[in-house]
């Protein structure tokens, strides 16, 4: 009577996966994980959002600091971000901007605001820069902010 | 030392996962690229943004201020105005250096112009090409912006 545990292998046969085969294996499957993850991704539709009202803000920031009517001049030459106390007391806007725009400066010593905040409308974005204001005897530092409502 | 089936098997693992390698990355590259160009080059809006970014930037400079734009191989229309910019790019298909660009959608964009209202803006209009990249200048003297 022949006894049999169900296999048919042969005396010394061990039948357990080898070392190279496993790699191979894990190779087979990584690449088709990558390209699997690939095609996926290929599969999206790429968007983006672009906060075009903030890169305006920033424009009108830009030139606001340099604008004639508030930046302090000397022999001819315009200092960008150092703003003229006198002309800051009689401002006269000269940058328009297509939004409600509320700007406010201010140093140790005054305050200065420009525009208006409408009531019961949400603050859409916002920026502050340091700033320098000229009075007659010498430099003070400050800050300014700018807010702009939906 | 392996031995020499050995070593070939593990060389030939090494090559593969090289050349996998670098057609992953060729592939990441180009299709990033290709993402991008959609987004910037043949897109109304971006291309609005960034001209008015330019302009608004040229008017904040005291002094002097030149810049070059230049739109990428397409159909499309540009008009400066004095307070806005407006970017039309029709929905066409253009072949730049053999490969077919497909723009599905037709895009406009009108932009404010953000600047000093002492600072005047000739107005200026021109077409894109669909066969060569289109540029026009913009030049800033004093108070005055040009283009052509």
């Amino acid at each position: 009577m022949k006894m049999t545990l169900g296999l048919n292998r042969m005396k010394g046969q061990v039948q357990i996966p080898t070392e190279v085969m496993i790699k191979a294996l894990a190779f087979i499957i990584l690449t088709i994980t990558i390209l699997g993850v690939l095609f996926a991704v290929s599969q999206y539709q790429v968007t983006y959002e672009s906060r075009v009202g903030y890169r305006q803000l920033i424009d009108f920031m830009e030139n606001f600091l340099s604008a004639k009517c508030v930046a302090y001049e000397e022999n001819g030459n315009l200092w960008k971000g150092i703003f003229d106390k006198s002309k800051l007391d009689s401002y006269s806007p000269c940058v328009q901007y297509h939004k409600n725009i509320y700007i406010e400066i201010k140093d140790t010593k005054t305050e200065w605001k420009f525009g208006t905040k409408p009531s019961g409308f949400q603050v859409e974005e916002e920026l502050s820069y340091p700033v320098v204001i000229k009075y007659h005897n010498g430099l003070v530092p400050g800050t300014m902010e700018v807010k702009t409502y939906t | 030392m392996l031995k020499g089936s050995l070593f070939t098997t593990y060389f030939l693992f090494f090559i593969g996962s090289l050349v996998t390698a670098i057609i992953l990355v060729y592939f990441i590259l180009w299709g990033g690229l290709g993402i991008i160009k959609t987004l910037t080059y043949y897109s109304a809006r971006a291309n609005a943004e960034l001209i008015s970014s330019l302009i608004s930037a040229s008017s904040s400079f005291y002094g002097d201020f030149d810049f070059t734009y230049e739109f990428e191989p397409m159909n499309c229309s540009l008009e400066i105005k004095e307070n806005e910019v407006n970017v039309t790019i029709p929905s066409s298909t253009v072949f730049v250096e053999r490969t077919q660009i497909v723009i599905k959608k037709t895009s406009e964009f009108i932009l404010p112009i953000t600047k000093p209202d002492y600072i005047t803006i000739n107005e200026f209009s021109t077409e894109c090409d669909p066969e060569v990249k289109k540029s026009f200048n913009s030049a800033k003297h004093e108070d005055d912006i040009g283009f052509e």
